[in-house]
């Protein structure tokens, strides 16, 4: 798939959201944010992401439930739509856990700097 | 006139005669039923001394109650009482009473409690079928039992110190009509008879019934007043019938009765007085002492083989020790001591052999207490890999009671995993073998347990089924691994919430250094740089701290690939040229070789190993230093050094660098920065890469590190993969899902 240009940040923590998002912004992206799983399902249906941004650790329901709903439930037509997981968890059970549920790529938030997303977001274009 | 005086001086050779003759009969009869109490009062003691240990299995303890239903077919119900006087275990001549009843109010309870640890020996009392029974009880002693239980051995009757270690009893009932057959079929004389009283002089034993029937109490007829007086004379006295008898008494002892012999004057003149009439008949004096000879002869005859075939009789029923008194001088005499001697040897082989038994089965309680007690788990196989025996730590790993494992496999009992593969106790060979880690699974619950097995003889040689072929003792580590996976949650969970604040803090770093610059001083933009770089140090710090989680909990993993050396390192020193440059130290590359040199291996993994070695040389080397990086191809090796010219390492602390947190306890007294986890990562990354970490020996100057990694072949890289089967893997920071 060429040219991601819509992404969807679904992270809960504002420093954090802002912080990717006037990186991609500043790079010609057009971003949307979500703060939990509701919001997220709605920009979704209506934003219409190219590619999600998805953290794990949200309020009430978790990323990976997130992604599982997105990946099996047509309603949200998310088939081919790309998810990268995005967190600070390090156990391997949960970049398993991703990887088995659809997630495109699986990223450490501590171990990348805003500025790597754009080469992020190319490499899934291929 | 020459008729009386041969019968007078006859009457009183008779009167001689059947005195000493009443008081052998009185003596036999009296060691007859006092050492049939003596054996059977011995054999309820050692079986109170077995269970007084406390440790005797109910198994073992059946089977020594049974074993004195063997000993003694008499015997019709054995006790077993608690210390407060309720049955325990009990048999009867058809096997196992299951209806257990109070007893604390019985005699012999309460005799036992205050004869001082003496057996009581009841009365006779006889059951409707006229069948005479007496009850034998003997004390169980607290275990305490090292000290008294000597004093047991020697003593038939026992003997503690106090009420106080009492701990029950053990009563049994027997049946005494083949002990009484023996006293009330003996005859003395013609009309002579023996018969038995208490020492209350109520009669327990006699060959007329009807005295028996009546409850008879004899205090009133002299023998018994005599006996109960102790006064054990054979005297001319009017017997419980009225008639003018010689009786002798004698006590029986341990038992409190007497046993009363006696014969009427009537019948032991009756021999003389009939030969007196012969003698006025035939007017031959000489034919009618013919004629007591002759049945003086027969007597000594017939007397002897009934004495011998008695006690024949007696041995077959395993009283050995009985005597057999034969005064004939001729073989019979021969014959009867041939008897007693053997005998006595018998009796003294099966005490022997009573004694071996008690102290064999001391032994075994000492032994199995041992292993009750351990906080190991024990199993003891047999050649077929059966449970012989085995202790509650062991059978609560599969929560089963001990006693219903036994009997059953090992494999078929515990299914325990060692790497995800069954472990098979063998029996191949003698030796002990080691299981660490292994697996045992129960439902929800896993046990991490080391094995030891201790094969004693192999499988299929010649010994016994039941006989011990392997030990198999059980350490469990369940806990400390279950304290351990906390510890690494906690790591995890604390890497997690140190995380999130980084992110924010090197996030807007890293915008500041690339948007804001401009804006700054130098001044400023140098700070810059210092509070990027603590970030980076944190990072790299909280990233240690999970590897070392992973590595703890088995989960490090490595995504191989075919990976180019030589840029990899020439990157890498790149890197590090500033930082060296600014602690004035030259960083220098060599390699010899300029092609590239490829090894099948995870770029990440490898980049954090040469940071490590790179950032340590940096770290303890000084201004004017110089370290060489360099790369040497050796067959299908290729080998990395990182030297210095520093103040090198000590000969003794070289083998705990490559420890966890060895640093640690270092940097106390040297006061250098750092964790010591690197080079613990770097060795476990190196390892499961089929490489080699460590230090040259010592140069003159400095210390050299170095690893080596196997170069690059298709076949080996694809043998790598298939261990490591995820080769998606980690490019720096992203991990791609190979799969989309």
């Amino acid at each position: 798939m060429a040219g991601l240009k819509r992404i969807l940040i679904v992270e809960d923590e504002p420093m954090i959201r802002d912080m990717y998002r006037v990186v991609l912004v500043d790079k010609q992206y057009t971003v949307d944010i979500a703060g939990d799983a509701e919001t997220a399902y709605q920009k979704v249906a209506v934003f219409k992401p190219d590619c999600i941004f998805l953290d794990i650790m949200l309020p009430g329901v978790s990323g990976l439930e997130i992604l599982r709903e997105l990946r099996t439930n047509p309603i949200h037509n998310c088939q081919n739509v790309k998810i990268v997981i995005l967190t600070n968890l390090a156990q391997n059970s949960v970049s398993d856990n991703a990887i088995a549920n659809g997630a495109d790529g699986f990223i450490i938030k501590a171990d990348i700097l805003p500025k790597d997303l754009p080469a992020v977001i190319k490499s899934l274009e291929d | 006139m020459s008729q009386y005086f041969l019968a007078s001086s006859a009457h009183l050779q008779l009167l001689k005669a059947a005195s000493s003759k009443q008081q052998a009969v009185a003596n036999y009869l009296s060691n007859n039923v006092s050492s049939y109490l003596a054996d059977n009062v011995k054999s309820l003691n050692n079986l109170a001394q077995l269970e007084s240990t406390g440790k005797l299995s109910n198994s073992d303890l059946d089977y020594n109650m049974a074993v004195l239903f063997q000993q003694n077919p008499g015997l019709q119900r054995l006790a077993i009482l608690n210390a407060a006087g309720q049955e325990k275990q009990v048999f009867d001549n058809n096997g196992r009473v299951t209806n257990l009843v109070d007893n604390s109010k019985s005699d012999a309870f309460k005799a036992v409690n205050f004869l001082n640890g003496k057996a009581y020996v009841s009365s006779v009392s006889y059951t409707e079928q006229k069948n005479p029974r007496i009850t034998i009880a003997v004390p169980i002693l607290k275990s305490d039992f090292s000290q008294k239980l000597n004093n047991l051995q020697d003593a038939n009757f026992g003997t503690y110190s106090s009420a106080d270690d009492l701990n029950g009893a053990v009563v049994a009932t027997y049946d005494v009509k083949d002990l009484w057959g023996t006293v009330l079929s003996t005859t003395v004389g013609k009309g002579g008879y023996a018969y038995v009283v208490d020492g209350f002089g109520n009669l327990i034993a006699h060959p007329d019934s009807q005295f028996l029937e009546a409850n008879t109490k004899l205090t009133n007829v002299e023998a018994t007043k005599q006996s109960i007086d102790g006064n054990f004379d054979t005297r001319q006295t009017v017997s419980e019938t009225g008639e003018k008898v010689i009786s002798t008494p004698k006590t029986i002892p341990n038992s409190g009765w007497a046993v009363i012999v006696e014969e009427p004057v009537s019948s032991i003149y009756s021999v003389v007085n009939s030969y007196v009439k012969l003698a006025v008949i035939v007017g031959f004096s000489t034919a009618g002492l013919a004629l007591v000879i002759s049945l003086f002869f027969g007597r000594q005859i017939t007397e002897p083989i009934k004495k011998l075939s008695k006690g024949a009789k007696r041995m077959g029923a395993g009283q050995f020790d009985y005597p057999i008194d034969i005064k004939s001088r001729d073989e019979l005499q021969d014959l009867a001591e041939t008897f007693n001697n053997m005998g006595l040897s018998l009796n003294k082989l099966v005490t022997e052999l009573k004694t071996n038994n008690i102290n064999l089965g001391v032994e075994k309680d000492k032994l199995d207490s041992i292993i009750e007690s351990a906080t190991d788990g024990i199993i003891a196989l047999d050649q077929d890999l059966k449970i012989l025996s085995i202790n509650p730590p062991a059978a609560q790993l599969v929560k089963r009671g001990a006693s219903e494992l036994v009997g059953r496999g090992i494999i078929e009992t515990f299914a325990w995993f060692k790497d995800e593969r069954p472990v098979i106790v063998e029996l191949t060979r003698p030796g002990t073998y080691q299981y660490t880690d292994v697996v045992l699974k129960d439902g929800d619950k896993v046990y991490y347990l080391d094995l030891v097995v201790s094969v004693i003889s192999q499988q299929g040689s010649s010994a016994h089924g039941s006989e011990v072929a392997a030990i198999v003792t059980i350490h469990d580590l369940t806990k400390s691994r279950e304290l351990d996976f906390m510890k690494l949650d906690f790591i995890a969970i604390a890497a997690h919430e140190l995380r999130t604040p980084l992110t924010v803090i090197r996030g807007y770093l890293d915008m500041l250094n690339t948007e804001a610059v401009g804006q700054m001083s130098v001044y400023n933009i140098e700070n810059l740089q210092k509070v990027i770089q603590g970030g980076n140090d944190l990072r790299n710090l909280i990233n240690k701290l999970l590897n070392i989680a992973r590595i703890e909990r088995g989960e490090m993993e490595i995504f191989i690939e075919k990976l180019d050396l030589t840029k990899l390192i020439r990157d890498n020193v790149i890197q590090h040229k500033n930082p060296a440059e600014s602690a004035e130290i030259t960083l220098l590359y060599e390699a010899d070789t300029e092609s590239h040199v490829f090894v099948p291996a995870d770029p990440s993994s490898i980049t954090e190993v040469l940071n490590n070695l790179l950032g340590n040389a940096i770290k303890f080397n000084k201004a004017g230093n110089t370290i060489k990086v360099s790369l040497k191809v050796e067959d299908d090796i290729v080998r990395v050094e990182v030297a210095d010219d520093g103040p090198g390492i000590p000969q003794e602390l070289r083998d705990k660098l490559f420890t966890k947190f060895y640093r640690a306890e270092r940097s106390l007294i040297s006061g250098t920065r750092g964790t010591g986890l690197g080079l613990f990562i770097s060795r476990t990354i190196i390892e499961l890469q089929h490489g080699e970490i460590g230090i040259m020996p010592a140069a003159e100057r400095g210390v050299t590190f170095y690893f080596t990694l196997p170069i690059y072949n298709p076949e080996l890289h694809d043998k790598l993969i298939s261990i490591n089967s995820e080769a998606g893997g980690i490019r720096g920071w992203f991990k791609k899902n190979p799969n989309r």
